[in-house]
């Protein structure tokens, strides 16, 4: 049998500079690290809570971004939850064994290789199933400052300056 | 600041504990802690533990006057809370507060359970239940799951028993 780690709860936001203002000023979360994946239209910062799990804001980066029309349809609120395993490729056959389809699978890059239960199947969670060989727990050398102001993009295998890109 | 929270679990609301833990327990390894039936709020809850040292919790109502039961009609099944405790929470409620965010059904008459919540319409989507407790929820019920899912487990305050040994 697998065995999942917990690594986050992710919840969607219009605005993570005013999310942070209940979770990092007054909740005590700590910031990890985060940047902007273009192909989603969306921005993602990690934050850490004891005993060593992470709270995800992500906000969509304009309108024609699925997580925009997503808080259009359902409003702010909690999104997805992501487990890691050891190998994805075990849990996979387990699930579908199971009865729980998996979609989104894209085992193609080895630094993160993921899945994804339907929520319908999932009991309404929409659950994002991983292994990676990154320590995402590693706190980042980006300020978190240079991340809300879109300054920082993930170019597919790591985070860089978006000046740096072009 | 007060000291930082933590994450203690992450509640998902479904209509049959029995089905979600074919998924959360049987495929996906998270392993079983406690559970037992709140006849307050007619609902059943089950604790699952999954590394490095947080839960989820499956919650299912027990018959349709269930607050729960009208949740899931209106929502669906899927995430209800999330669970975040601190040392005292009497210093966390003044700074919500002090931010703008409002907390409700503040609950501080016993100490092993102080309780407050942050509304979704405040916590930016979120339900957030805000504790603190001096009881240690991570230790295993001697019940075994089953009589759990069976609703023969109830919670007594902070104690768990068996329906035969009530009536």
């Amino acid at each position: 049998m697998a065995q999942a780690k917990f690594d986050h709860v992710a919840i969607a936001v219009w605005s993570i500079r005013d999310a942070m203002r209940l979770f990092v000023d007054v909740l005590g979360a700590e910031y990890v690290g985060g940047d902007e994946e273009d192909r989603l239209g969306i921005r993602t910062v990690q934050f850490t809570l004891p005993p060593g799990v992470k709270i995800e804001l992500m906000e969509p980066l304009h309108e024609e971004s699925y997580l925009h029309r997503y808080l259009e349809k359902h409003g702010p609120g909690f999104h997805h939850t992501t487990l890691l395993f050891d190998d994805i490729e075990e849990v996979i056959p387990e699930l579908e064994a199971a009865g729980f389809d998996t979609v989104g699978t894209d085992l193609t890059d080895a630094a993160w290789r993921e899945t994804f239960t339907r929520p319908s199947q999932a009991f309404g969670t929409l659950l994002q199933l991983a292994d990676t060989t990154i320590d995402w727990m590693e706190p980042s050398d980006f300020p978190v400052e240079d991340v809300l102001d879109g300054r920082v993009v993930w170019n597919g295998s790591e985070r860089v300056y978006r000046e740096e890109q072009q | 600041m007060s000291n930082p929270a933590t994450f203690d679990h992450v509640a998902i609301a479904v209509r049959s504990i029995r089905k979600a833990v074919r998924l959360f327990v049987d495929v996906l390894g998270a392993e079983y802690v406690a559970g037992g039936d709140d006849e307050r709020l007619h609902i059943r809850t089950v604790q699952l533990k999954l590394p490095p040292g947080v839960k989820i919790e499956l919650m299912e109502p027990i018959g349709e006057d269930s607050y729960l039961a009208r949740f899931i009609e209106k929502h669906g099944e899927g995430f209800h809370h999330t669970t975040l405790f601190f040392e005292n929470i009497e210093e966390v409620i003044p700074e919500l507060e002090e931010k703008g965010f409002h907390v409700v059904d503040t609950d501080l008459s016993d100490p092993s359970w102080r309780e407050t919540f942050v509304r979704p319409s405040v916590g930016f989507g979120t339900l957030l239940q805000i504790v603190d407790t001096n009881h240690d929820w991570m230790t295993k019920s001697p019940y075994p799951i089953e009589d759990v899912i069976d609703g023969k487990i109830i919670w007594r305050g902070n104690d768990l028993i068996h329906r035969d040994e009530v009536e």
